[in-house]
């Protein structure tokens, strides 16, 4: 960490940090690049517990952020550790009938769904309705036997999760972290139709069969979603005041995974025709959106070409960050360091590369470093590695 | 029980007694926000 950075209080450092992340997105040259750390369950096991320990034991948890804070410099983390509501769906007695499981080593999530196709519109017309009176008595058999004091043991268990929300939120300001971006748990993050379609509603199969076999009704439960959930967005943000929120790091937080299984016609007609409005309205209001693209966006980079620099930044996930930078010349780039590479090359080596993504696609302003994949799993980084990179990056001055 | 027996089970009106039998009085005013949260949790987790 540079000396004029360590002299600085956390609100100051905070403030700091914001403007690293806001040059770099505007394409002015920040002092040094800022890296985002795209670290999820990968530090539980860096703090010498395994996943089980962790997950359901707040207090270890907090150590593991911690630990985390204290031995890597880094300038926002995607996780801090509040993407854990296991005590909240044990105590309702999730058992089997959970999508999520975990284990020793491994957090996962089985394709799901929740929804048919036919009743896609019962949804979004009342979304938590659908959930208590027709998804959950389906996901639990039985619902409608849990007692009041099992509902009572969930109360307790959601808000000791609430509580854990704003004291990772307090432990994060010591250290100087600031938010990402503005939607949370809390306040609901922006998503799309599709995108809750592929998550949750259908899931990845079902989705992949209605898009052959329902395109119609698809069609009319995203147009109904655009009007219900996205217009509103679109409304504020042309409303909100012009330029970015420099109480964060960018103005929101998307995450594209659909795009992966949809062919351009589904992709204009089910995604893009909702999501351009939205972020021409980011653009119109000079802010900019963080978009983690996942799986890949190169087919659709046509897309994006026209928006101006400085209204969007794209989170890589397999893409080439060359390539798009070349395709997309006018996108900020957050990524750059792959598993591969932090998890078997040697710590010179992750400098060495770390340094020429800096000087090749940062130099101006427009990358800020992250991990392409949210790093889960043990060996997805040697320690050693991401130390090196983080001090490196930490104290390269442009 | 089933949806025609439970005393909770439509929305929101039954969903709004159970949160009055569960929630402690200083957390009811929240009951909008936080209502929905949990139903998310329990329908997504």
């Amino acid at each position: 960490m540079r000396e004029v950075e360590k002299a600085m209080k956390p609100k100051e450092l905070r403030k700091y940090r914001v403007k690293l992340f806001r040059d770099a997105q505007s394409w002015v040259k920040p002092d040094r690049i800022s890296h985002y750390g795209n670290i999820v369950t990968w530090k539980i096991f860096d703090a010498g517990y395994t996943i089980d320990q962790a997950v359901t034991n707040f207090d270890v948890m907090e150590e593991v952020v911690v630990k985390f804070l204290d031995t890597y410099p880094i300038d926002v983390l995607i996780d801090i550790g509040i993407r854990n509501q296991f005590n909240v769906t044990e105590a309702f007695g999730m058992g089997e009938n959970g999508y999520y499981y975990y284990d020793a080593e491994v957090v996962g999530i089985n394709d799901h769904a929740y929804c048919p196709v036919d009743r896609l519109l019962e949804y979004i017309e009342d979304k938590e309705k659908f959930a208590w009176e027709v998804a959950l008595p389906e996901k639990f058999p039985d619902f409608y036997e849990k007692s009041v004091d099992t509902w009572k043991n969930v109360w307790k268990e959601y808000i000791k999760y609430i509580m854990f929300i704003f004291k990772m939120n307090s432990v994060c300001n010591k250290y100087g972290l600031p938010s990402g971006a503005p939607n949370n748990p809390m306040k609901g993050t922006i998503n799309f139709a599709i995108e809750e379609a592929i998550t949750n509603l259908l899931g990845i199969r079902n989705l992949s069969i209605a898009l052959r076999r329902n395109f119609d009704e698809l069609k009319e439960f995203c147009d109904a979603w655009h009007e219900k959930e996205t217009k509103p967005i679109i409304d504020k943000v042309l409303k909100s005041d012009y330029g970015p929120d420099m109480k964060y790091c960018f103005d929101a937080s998307l995450i594209m995974l659909s795009q992966n299984i949809l062919n351009p016609k589904q992709f204009d007609e089910l995604y893009w025709c909702y999501l351009e409005p939205l972020l021409k309205a980011y653009e119109t209001k000079g802010k900019c959106p963080r978009i983690f693209t996942e799986g890949k966006i190169g087919s659709f980079v046509d897309h994006f070409t026209d928006f101006k620099k400085g209204s969007l930044a794209f989170h890589l996930e397999n893409d080439n960050p060359w390539e798009i930078r070349e395709a997309l010349p006018n996108v900020a780039i957050i990524g750059g360091l792959t598993t591969q590479l932090l998890g078997n090359a040697s710590p010179e080596e992750c400098v060495e590369y770390t340094k020429k993504l800096i000087d090749e696609l940062g130099s101006d302003g427009g990358f800020i470093l992250s991990e392409d994949k949210m790093l889960s799993y043990r060996n997805d980084c040697k320690s050693e590695n991401l130390k090196a990179v983080c001090e490196f990056v930490s104290t390269y001055e442009l | 029980m089933d949806k025609n027996t439970w005393p909770y089970a439509s929305y929101p009106e039954g969903f709004n007694k159970l949160l009055n039998k569960i929630m402690p009085l200083w957390a009811r005013p929240m009951k909008k926000i936080m209502g929905p949260l949990l139903i998310k949790i329990l329908i997504d987790g």
